[in-house]
């Protein structure tokens, strides 16, 4: 018979996920709540969270510090753009901001893989996909994803829910109704679809315990098993799916970026979390990577960007989740400190990452430095201070294993497969 | 690293010939090394000869007893028989000087030799002869040509010392120890004389080298990169060029670190190895390049290993039925006939007929056509994005923009966007569209990329000019045909277009006037609009985009897993074109530029030379830039590498596109990325990545697995290029047909346990892999005759080819949308799980009230039953139904008594036990607790009998259909 602790080392390391041991019954998990938001193709952080002037003699570094210089808000330094100061003076409080963080790539694929999986070499999971399996895997849509860097590395599936179509999506979570009646009518009869799943789940288990099998037929059982023991709690979510009049508006961002969907990955992200199915999500917003035209490109992203992140926070609170939330947002990459020939900006190693949480008492902060030209600066581990001597650069690796830390996760056994060992440990949250 | 980094510089910097002697003198373990080296120059000093193992062995260990003082044991060693009966002849002098001669290459000088004379023979016995000869080899300097001649000699000498341990150098009479001793002393200190020496040693490093490695695979292999310049340039290993340089630079490597020669073997089997994989463990040159490093190791038992087992031992391969049954339904949407099954049975030839014999028809296209969009996602670019280069403004096909105007000007939104709809299909399916017209057709596949056509539905062919093509009607969107674009213009002194104007469903211009249409270069793939329009470029990205992904998809070469690159903010803050001159750039730009310069006449949206005056698609800004280096008739930009693929540039005349298709498709790489290019169409996962970091978890069975599935990769691709058993080369039929009768696709079972171990070696492999929303709709219909909400209208369809799971649900069922979400879920999560029940739930009842109205030889689904027939009535004949169902719907075969027909057998007589005691309704269903969804209209064709239709005295056919449901939400018929 295929054993537990087997089955979640093989599901790690093929091609998706399976079986985790049960931690919690979806409506049980009351713990905390992740949300990345990847700013899909390298964002402008001279531009926003680590805010650089021109410097006389130099390239131009940024157009906005011809006429405007850097801005406070509480502690957190930012530039004169988009809507920064609406967004930092309402958060700053709520913001911890990390600087000078080293993406060690200037190419897409890389720079995202080692942003949202804590290495640039393939093989991890995303940090919702691992806080996911580690906190509630059997949550019926534990881990949410929306398009972009979803690795999970196996340990877990991923689910999707995004689209404006609530008809849809409610005759998906609750496919035994006819979906046209508000009152209780099936399709087949209750007692009879009881009776079919267990027959089901004796022709899985069969499977599941044959260790002749070959491992894809195994895992693709598991797989299925799980999913048939936990799809009615979807219930939950179908219930608090608002009319379709209350959704958010879709943003047209223009030709380069599109039509942007964030707020609604935000309102279903929140939504899941609220009914106890889902306890991680990846939100992705694409369109940064500005290569031409940078700031005309640039600012209204940026500007939808943090007003999204204010929807986000506005419902959580209407949700009452908002206390449970915990909010990454970073990017491939950065961009470069100069301008291109065609008022573009290309890839820049450099970057940030900010994480919010309400009342977080690590917020209002900024650690980690860059220089004027925006090159990362060596940090103390402890102090959190510059230090050339005994400090090291920020990489990915160090935010993704002090987020670990951070949720209590480091030593789950998904978090064992996937170890951060041998760096050094930044305590960014106190 | 410190120690890498020094390696490097010296690589680049100092005399190979440093790291060549490094490779003879670097010792295993020091200690013992010292003692061995120091009995080694005795050897050669006093008996002008290398030592042999035994006898080093026994004096290294005497001297280690001596805690290393050599001048305890030199006089025992001094006093052997050979030396009596070599040297026992000889005046004192000429003793003396032979020391000389043998250890340094020169006679003494006078003085020296007077000197020592006066001691030897004093008659003190601290001046033996050995002794002197102690004292003459500790006395060379460094930096002298004397230490170079000892350096050398002892080199050959230990170099030959080794070849006699590892059998490989015969060293047991006078006449071998007089070879020897030529041998040494033909060494001096000019590099060419211990080249010589080391080569005329059998079994050596070197001689081995020189015969296996060098040539084979250091030139032909890993001088493509690894070499000042190239892709690899700042990776640890450089070859300078010439066999002497080479081999020293490899073996110093080796021996720079006693892990280094396993790093060395996963690279070549591309663990981490931007290169890819070059020798799998499985390949003579895994093996030499293995002997090799034991050689350089002095490890004669083989420190390194290549794993020469198979990666299927014990696995069981599905039977040809069920390899046909899966084969039919993915490949051509349908389940085989009797005959193809019987063809199948027929042996392993029958099944690849039956095999190739599947693949025709609309079903075979249709899997063609998702396998294809699977990888270049131009679906994506009618249904969820901009496709500028067919958009409005896209002013230089005047065809549209002045149909556009009409439309426009008519004001019918209607007509205009069904208009729009119907080319923008054909542009986007066109590349896809070649693909399948090459396959079925059974072109050469080289011809993807080769084509001097595209392909074009109605609406895309008036576009473009090709006017003498008619298309049936009912079949617009979805009916593609051959033709040569000739609507595409140019912006000249003959251009004229008027001012956007502002209509009422949007905005358009008119082109007045034009010249002719161009000559527009077709490249297959590569100059499709919708290629094109995938992967924009900008000013600044100048094609590398395009660059990128013409690599990866038709060279199997992923350019951002490449090379090593730096990420030191101070190497890249470099505006000195770094792209051209910049190392830390170079490393990919050398790969990826050349190809971008090949799509040169490719503006940013894809459109062609749509620069004034027409002749090139440089951007204005370049143009005007007086500093841009810019000059009239330029076509591509002076600051960047020339248009060609690595190192072959482009001709300066005719077209570089079709130059590049040619070039690629005459890569080697070309067949492999097509078997990795249809793999996941077949086996329901993309090939293995090369694991990268050898403590992960499962490390060495990933490796295992992956070089498998390389090998067989590269094995298929070699194939492909001549043909298949005598069949006509690049055909991609045959190519499928031989992937399929592979265990990555047949694997059904292990004769053994599987272990974790075997489990991670084996994953992805064979049969049941999650069907597609596609493929599970197909499946259904061709089950049930049925597809769910079928020809429920939806204008964005084509051809009304709406269905739920195609269409509405097919995100939600793990789909792509070629946009942000490119990867197809491969295991089913519990939103799936809803989707497959809700396609059983409103299928099942219509499926079966229809079924069961119909004539006996017409059923599908419920042979020999009539709605009467009950358990307690007729077992025998329920049992048989359900055999037939468990071969229809799940492809398994089980006799009526079996436990599995048993299982079935018990459920459906406790759903017909629940429905007598709780259904009081005479129809199937009863509106309340169940509900039907029978297909449109069915029920209105039977007019006042329709109730009739679905009467169920017995309960019966409400278990049917409750049975139905039960077998379409199996993970047999979810899974295939």
């Amino acid at each position: 018979m295929i054993k537990r602790r087997r089955l979640l080392q093989l599901a790690s390391l093929l091609s998706a996920g399976a079986a985790m041991p049960k931690l919690y019954a979806a409506s049980q998990y009351n713990g905390r709540l992740l949300i990345t938001l990847q700013a899909s193709g390298g964002w402008d952080v001279s531009s926003f969270c680590d805010p650089k002037v021109n410097i006389p003699g130099e390239l131009e570094i940024t157009r906005w510090s011809n006429s405007g210089e850097i801005q406070t808000a509480g502690n957190i330094q930012y530039a004169p753009y988009a809507n920064n100061q609406a967004f930092f003076d309402k958060y700053h409080n709520d913001t911890l901001i990390i600087n000078g963080v080293d993406a060690q790539t200037n190419a897409h694929s890389v720079g995202e893989l080692h942003n949202w999986s804590g290495r640039n070499s393939s093989g991890y999971p995303t940090l919702s996909a691992l806080f996911a399996a580690s906190q509630a895997p059997e949550m019926p849509m534990s881990y949410l994803s929306f398009g972009g860097f979803n690795a999970t590395g196996g340990i877990i599936r991923s689910s999707r829910i995004e689209g404006a179509d609530r008809n849809a999506l409610t005759t998906v979570l609750r496919p035994n109704q006819v979906p046209w009646e508000a009152a209780e009518h099936p399709l087949q009869v209750k007692a009879q679809m009881t009776m079919i799943r267990a027959a089901q789940e004796a022709r899985l288990q069969s499977i599941i315990v044959d260790d002749t099998q070959l491992p894809l037929r195994q895992l693709n059982a598991s797989a299925y098993s799980e999913s048939l023991r936990s799809k009615d709690d979807l219930f939950a979510f179908a219930d608090i799916i608002p009319d379709e009049s209350a959704f958010p508006s879709d943003t047209d961002l223009g030709r380069f970026a599109g039509v942007s969907t964030l707020q609604k990955q935000m309102m279903f992200a929140l939504l899941a979390f609220k009914s106890g199915t889902a306890c991680s999500a990846d939100l992705v917003q694409f369109g940064f990577d500005t290569h031409a035209d940078h700031d005309s490109n640039h600012e209204p992203l940026m500007a939808h960007t943090t007003d999204s992140l204010d929807y986000l926070w506005s419902y959580a609170d209407e949700l009452g989740i908002a206390d449970r939330l915990t909010v990454v947002v970073a990017s491939d990459f950065s961009r470069t400190p100069f301008y291109n020939g065609f008022e573009g900006k290309d890839h820049w190693p450099i970057g940030s990452v900010m994480v919010m949480e309400r009342n977080a008492a690590w917020g209002n902060q900024v650690v980690g430095a860059t220089d004027g030209a925006q090159n990362a600066l060596e940090i103390n581990p402890s102090t959190l201070m510059q230090d050339n001597s005994s400090g090291t650069i920020i990489y990915p690796k160090h935010v993704h294993k002090a987020l670990r830390n951070y949720f209590g996760i480091n030593n789950s056994a998904a978090s064992q497969l996937f170890p951060l060992s041998n760096t050094e440990t930044f305590n960014f949250f106190g | 690293m410190v120690l890498f980094y020094k390696l490097q510089h010296s690589v680049r910097h100092l005399c190979w010939f440093f790291l060549l002697i490094l490779a003879y003198c670097v010792p295993a373990t020091a200690a013992a090394a010292t003692y061995e080296d120091q009995v080694q120059k005795m050897y050669v000093a006093y008996y002008g000869r290398p030592g042999d193992p035994g006898g080093l062995n026994w004096w290294a260990g005497k001297l280690e007893v001596a805690g290393g003082d050599l001048s305890e044991i030199i006089d025992s060693f001094g006093s052997s028989s050979e030396y009596v009966d070599r040297f026992g002849n000889m005046e004192n002098s000429a003793l003396i000087n032979n020391i000389f001669v043998q250890l340094l290459g020169r006679d003494a000088d006078t003085e020296g030799l007077n000197w020592y004379l006066g001691k030897l023979e004093s008659g003190d016995p601290d001046w033996s002869l050995a002794s002197i000869a102690l004292r003459i080899t500790d006395g060379v300097q460094e930096g002298t040509d004397d230490n170079l001649v000892v350096v050398n000699r002892m080199a050959v000498a230990n170099a030959f010392t080794l070849a006699v341990e590892n059998g490989d150098q015969s060293y047991d009479g006078d006449s071998d120890i007089l070879s020897a001793s030529q041998l040494l002393a033909g060494v001096d200190s000019d590099e060419a004389t211990l080249t010589l020496a080391l080569s005329a040693i059998s079994g050596s490093a070197f001689s081995y080298y020189s015969d296996n490695v060098n040539q084979d695979i250091v030139v032909n292999m890993c001088s493509a990169c690894h070499i000042e310049g190239g892709v690899a340039a700042v990776s640890d290993i450089v070859y300078p060029g010439g066999l002497e340089a080479n081999y020293g630079v490899l073996s110093a490597y080796i021996l720079l670190d006693e892990g280094n020669g396993a790093v060395i073997l996963d690279k070549v089997r591309g663990v981490g190895h931007g290169g890819g994989v070059q020798l799998p463990s499985t390949s003579d040159g895994y093996q030499k390049l293995s002997t090799f490093i034991d050689l350089v190791n002095n490890c004669s038992d083989g420190c390194v290993s290549a794993n020469k087992d198979g990666l299927f031992n014990g696995v069981v391969l599905a039977s040809a039925e069920q390899t046909l049954r899966r084969a039919a339904l993915i490949v051509a949407e349908r389940l085989p006939t009797s005959a193809e099954i019987t063809q199948a049975n027929s042996g392993d030839e029958g099944l690849r007929t039956a095999l190739r014999g599947l693949m025709a028809g609309e079903g075979f296209h249709q899997f063609l056509i998702s396998g294809a969009d699977d990888r270049l996602f131009t679906e994506t670019l009618w249904r969820n994005g901009s496709f500028d280069v067919i958009d409005a403004g896209a002013d230089l096909y005047p065809i549209m923009a002045n149909r556009e105007n009409d439309l426009m000007r008519a004001g019918d939104a209607e007509a205009y966007y069904l208009w729009r709809r119907e080319f923008t299909v054909g542009f986007a399916r066109a590349p896809l569209e070649l693909i399948a017209y090459v396959v079925e057709n059974d072109r050469p596949y080289t011809e993807i990329l080769t084509a001097n056509y595209t392909m074009v539905n109605r609406g895309s062919a008036e576009i473009v000019g090709a006017d003498s093509l008619t298309f049936p009607e009912g079949a617009a969107y979805n009916t593609f045909q051959k033709a040569v674009n000739n609507g595409h213009v140019i912006r000249d002194e003959q251009y004229q277009a008027s001012e956007l104007e502002q209509l009422e469903i949007g905005s358009s211009i008119r082109v007045l006037s034009h010249s002719g249409t161009v000559n527009y270069p077709h490249a297959g793939i590569l100059s499709e609009p919708a290629f094109l329009a995938r992967y924009p470029t900008t000013e600044t990205n100048r094609n590398r985009a395009r660059s990128r992904w013409t690599n990866y998809h038709f060279l199997g070469f992923d350019i951002e897993k490449s090379a090593q690159r730096t990420t030191d903010p101070v190497a890249l803050a470099d505006t000195n074109n770094p792209t051209l001159n910049n190392p830390n750039c170079t490393v990919c730009h050398v790969e990826v530029d050349p190809v971008a310069g090949a799509f040169q006449h490719f503006g940013n949206e894809g459109w062609y030379n749509d620069s004034w005056p027409g002749t090139d698609s440089l951007p204005g800004a370049y143009k005007e830039d007086a500093n841009s280096g810019y000059q009239e008739g330029d076509t591509w930009f002076r600051d960047m590498r020339s248009p060609g693929l690595g190192e072959q540039i482009a001709p300066t005349t005719g077209s570089s596109i079709q130059w590049l298709a040619q070039h690629i498709v005459s890569d080697p790489r070309f067949a492999t990325a097509a078997v990795k290019f249809w793999w996941p169409a077949l086996m329901g996962a993309a090939p293995y990545n090369a694991p990268e970091v050898s403590s992960d978890v499962g490390f060495t069975e990933q490796l295992a697995r992956f070089e498998q599935q390389q090998g067989d990769i590269a094995a298929l691709g070699d194939t492909f290029v001549s043909g298949f058993d005598g069949g006509s080369a690049f055909n991609l039929k045959d190519l499928l047909v031989e992937m399929m009768m592979s265990a990555w696709f047949r694997g059904e079972g292990s004769t053994e346990n599987i272990d974790s171990s075997r489990a991670i070696e084996l994953a992805n492999v064979g049969v049941k892999r999650l069907l597609t929303p596609r493929e599970l709709d197909e499946k259904t219909y061709q089950i049930l005759g049925l597809r769910w909400e079928e020809g429920n209208q939806d204008p964005w369809e084509p051809d009304n080819t709406y269905t739920a799971l195609s269409s509405r649900y097919s995100a939600y069922y793990g789909g792509i949308d070629g946009k942000g979400t490119l990867v197809r879920a491969r295991q089913i999560t519990p939103i799936m799980a809803n989707i497959a029940e809700a396609n059983a739930l409103w299928m099942a009842c219509g499926a079966i009230i229809k079924d069961i109205n119909l004539p006996e030889n017409e059923r599908r689904l419920l042979a020999g039953i009539d709605r009467n027939m009950t358990p307690n009535s007729h077992e025998s004949d329920i049992r048989a139904a359900l055999v037939g169902l468990h071969a229809l719907m799940w492809g398994e075969s089980v006799a009526s008594n079996s436990a599995e027909l048993n299982q079935s057998y018990s459920l459906l007589t406790e759903l017909w036990e629940y429905r007598v005691a709780n259904d009081t309704h005479s129809w199937a269903w009863n509106d309340e607790s169940d509900f039907c969804s029978l297909p449109d209209g069915w029920w209105e064709l039977n007019g006042d009998n329709a109730g009739e239709l679905a009467e169920d005295p017995t309960k019966m056919l409400g278990t049917w259909i409750a049975m139905l449901v039960f077998f379409m939400t199996d993970f047999n018929f979810l899974h295939e």
